[in-house]
């Protein structure tokens, strides 16, 4: 029925609707303007299917064709990908800002510091062996190093508590994202039946949790014919699929460590699987590697150092005789606790018998000598000695190689998370540029859709006037 | 459509330049505040393990300077008591060089004899000489004197050394058995230092001119040795001496290192804080410039 004056009618109609449905999505453009994730949306306007008239072929007008998101499909599996590096630095160099502050050059009571305080404390023993105050002093001075390696013990294990506390709070996010994300594909699912709709919000809605997801742990994702995004995680590992998620548990096991491991629980609550190695990207990446890796090898070293220093300085100090009523007995032990298995740096402590009489300290090789300083010159070699088992590296050089390490890593850590905080943001500047909302181009389209509502009123009275005249012929 | 620039883009870079430019300015700040270019590790974690180093190394550098001042006061006494020694051999070989000769009788060789055995008692005391409360001449055992009124010698051969310097333990005192005692090494050979002094005391008493002769080949074995070891003492002094300078050299290089690592440049601080305040004023600027037109105000 094409050009009659119902068709002029309809025509105008359908645009009118068109105008207004442009003018509906530029608001929701701009009241988005601001929202993270949101992708600007545009109507695709397409020409009717124009129909034969007589010789000629009369256009249709035009029908709103989808309601579609800009969207980079590319960009967004980049900025994934860069995202899953960045959470992986970031968390990384957070755990170790924080053992780098154990070791800031602004402490004054390090295990160096210490260390020194007691090497000085021997050689002023060294000097006056016979002086029960020195004695005494030299006690206090390895009680204060003693403590100073038990608070570093302490303060790494700390550190690798929190750290351990934070990857469990992070497995609890990951799990609501991935809840999310089956959720959503439902709802896109449901919504999507109908080939020409387009769940935009929804698909921005799964994209933004994938990202968020992607922060966290390494993400491989994929959609189907369906529109259903498939998230593969760690090794591989199924995260989501379809509208069924698995979810992350923290379960100690006695033989892998002292801490929590990262297991992975099926949607259908089957199979576990054992994931912390494989976690190679994500803020829960960095976290592990700081946990298990950065922190652990700290505490091993401090351990080391607390078994080195006591298994080295006693076998020199049981030679000696002391003073007093020990100046014909030898065989004492300077440092206790270090023989039982595992953490020498949180039990080591100066023996008890020499805290209560400093008169058994050791000074000297040969027994009721009271000036023989001997066995003290002995112990002082202890500091300038390569301690066994290690690459000719004294005590104080050992603990200058991990503290240096330690600052090298940190360092490196925060550089790559530095690099990738460029790249990220680069990544989010090209899809901004792409579905970003911008208010000078949505007041254009304001314009455009309003200058359309007008002239498509106008179609509408001027086929009203048509009408009128001829009605009017018949008067 | 590249070269789009988005709401969230227009406010996003404009807010992290804007925190770019603090977090900048407040990084300066401390540094000018502190005087501190050091205060974390991973600022520079070479130059802070050397600042630690050296902060520990200076440190030690004053235990050094302590224990080099007391070797020194030890060896200053030790010295003065081996000079009043060999002062007090010289003066008995000359009365021996003196009374040797014929031309002196019983009564002036009486008399000689009171100024020997006051020489002897002399050289007891010497050889009692204390440093702090240790006996110089002891050895490890110099809680107690180590001469006997009679001569026997009561300290042992212990050798005392002392740390002076990161690598170097040096010896402090000399051997009180070879001054005063004869050494195992010299039994038959090295007479006893109070024994020879108390030999030729009686010998003068007696009128004995032999056995003052004997006493004089013995006062020159002695003296040998106390000359001896003054000369090692001389040399273990000198050595010291050398190390407190090489000390002193080294902590003003430490100190220097240590200042250009860790110490901020108080004038290039001032010129940042200048930059900053300047950067922060001109992004405040432009971002509320930039910010506030839009074309949805010109639609009206």
């Amino acid at each position: 029925m094409a050009a009659t004056l119902n068709h002029i009618l309809n025509m105008g109609s359908e645009s009118l609707h068109n105008s207004r449905v442009g003018v509906d999505v530029t608001g929701h453009n701009i009241a988005n303007a601001h929202t993270p994730g949101f992708s600007r949306q545009r109507v695709n306007l397409e020409a009717r299917t124009p129909v034969q008239y007589g010789p000629h072929v009369l256009g249709q007008g035009a029908k709103i064709q989808t309601i579609e998101r800009t969207h980079d499909k590319f960009i967004e599996a980049q900025w994934r990908k860069e995202m899953q590096t960045q959470g992986a630095n970031r968390g990384e160099a957070d755990g170790l800002e924080r053992l780098e502050s154990l070791f800031s050059p602004e402490m004054t009571s390090t295990i160096r510091d210490r260390l020194t305080g007691f090497t000085n404390a021997l050689r002023e023993f060294s000097n006056y062996p016979e002086e029960s105050a020195v004695r005494a002093n030299l006690v206090e001075s390895g009680a204060a190093l003693t403590q100073s390696i038990n608070a570093t013990h302490a303060g790494v294990v700390e550190v690798q508590n929190d750290v351990s506390s934070e990857i469990e709070g992070e497995t609890k996010i990951i799990n609501e994202k991935l809840i999310e994300i089956a959720s959503l594909n439902q709802s896109i699912k449901e919504l999507e039946a109908n080939p020409t709709s387009r769940a935009n919000d929804l698909e921005d809605r799964r994209d933004l949790a994938v990202r968020d997801l992607s922060k966290l742990i390494d993400t491989q994702c994929y959609k189907d014919e369906n529109d259903q995004l498939t998230v593969r995680g760690p090794g591989g590992a199924l995260l989501v699929e379809g509208t069924h998620a698995s979810s992350f548990v923290m379960e100690e096991k006695l033989d892998k460590g002292l801490y929590p491991r990262l297991v992975l629980r099926d949607a259908f609550g089957q199979s576990t699987r054992d994931l912390t190695t494989n976690v190679k990207q994500g803020r829960l990446a960095g976290l592990i590697k700081v946990r298990d890796g950065h922190a652990q090898d700290l505490r091993d070293n401090v351990n080391q150092l607390a078994s080195w220093l006591s298994d080295s300085f006693n076998s020199v100090h049981r030679e000696g005789y002391g003073s007093g009523d020990y100046s014909r007995m030898k065989g004492r032990s300077f440092f206790e606790g270090h023989d039982i298995q595992g953490e020498p740096a949180y039990t080591i402590r100066v023996s008890t018998l020499l805290q209560n009489e400093p008169d058994a300290l050791a000074s000297g090789l040969t027994p009721d000598a009271q000036g023989d300083n001997v066995i003290a010159n002995r112990l002082l070699k202890v500091f300038s000695n390569p301690v066994s088992g290690d690459k000719g590296l004294t005590l104080a050089q050992h603990y200058d190689t991990v503290v240096s390490k330690l600052g090298m890593d940190t360092l490196h850590a925060k550089e790559a998370t530095k690099a990738s905080d460029i790249v990220v943001a680069q990544i989010e500047a090209q899809r901004e540029g792409v579905a970003g909302v911008s208010l000078d181009e949505e007041a254009a389209n304001l314009l455009k859709y309003q200058h359309l509502f007008t002239a498509s009123s106008r179609i509408i009275t001027t086929a009203d006037e048509m009408f009128r005249t001829v009605l009017d012929l018949k008067r | 459509m590249s070269g789009r620039i988005s709401e969230r883009m227009r406010f996003g870079t404009t807010a992290n330049r804007i925190a770019q430019v603090r977090l900048t300015a407040d990084d300066i700040q401390e540094t000018a505040i502190s005087g501190r270019r050091l205060r974390n590790l991973s600022t520079d974690p070479v130059s802070a393990v050397r600042v630690l180093r050296n902060r520990n190394k200076l440190e030690n550098a004053q235990q050094f300077k302590r224990t080099i001042d007391y070797a020194k006061g030890y060896m200053q006494k030790t010295e003065d008591a081996l000079r009043g020694i060999g002062d007090a051999l010289i003066r008995a070989k000359e009365l021996a060089v003196q009374q040797v000769n014929g031309t002196w009788d019983a009564q002036t060789r009486e008399i000689v004899s009171a100024e020997v055995r006051n020489l002897g008692d002399q050289v007891v005391q010497l050889g009692n000489s204390t440093y702090g409360d240790k006996y110089v001449f002891g050895g490890f055992r110099n809680g107690t004197p180590p001469i006997a009124p009679d001569g026997t010698f009561g300290g042992d051969d212990g050798l005392m050394f002392l740390q002076v310097d990161e690598d170097s333990f040096r010896p402090v005192n000399v051997s009180g058995r070879e001054v005063f005692d004869s050494p195992p090494e010299h039994e038959d050979t090295k007479p006893n230092l109070v024994t020879t002094l108390r030999g030729m005391y009686l010998a003068l008493q007696n009128n004995d001119v032999d056995g003052i002769r004997k006493a004089m080949v013995r006062i020159d074995e002695v003296t040998n040795s106390v000359i001896k070891n003054t000369a090692l003492l001389g040399s273990r002094q000198l050595a010291v001496d050398d190390v407190a300078f090489r000390l002193e050299r080294s902590e003003e290089m430490m100190q220097s290192d240590n200042n250009k690592l860790e110490g901020a440049d108080p004038i290039s601080s001032a010129m940042d804080l200048k930059r900053a305040e300047g950067a922060m004023n001109f992004t405040l600027k432009s971002s509320s410039d930039i910010l506030a037109p839009t074309l949805l105000q010109f639609l009206k």
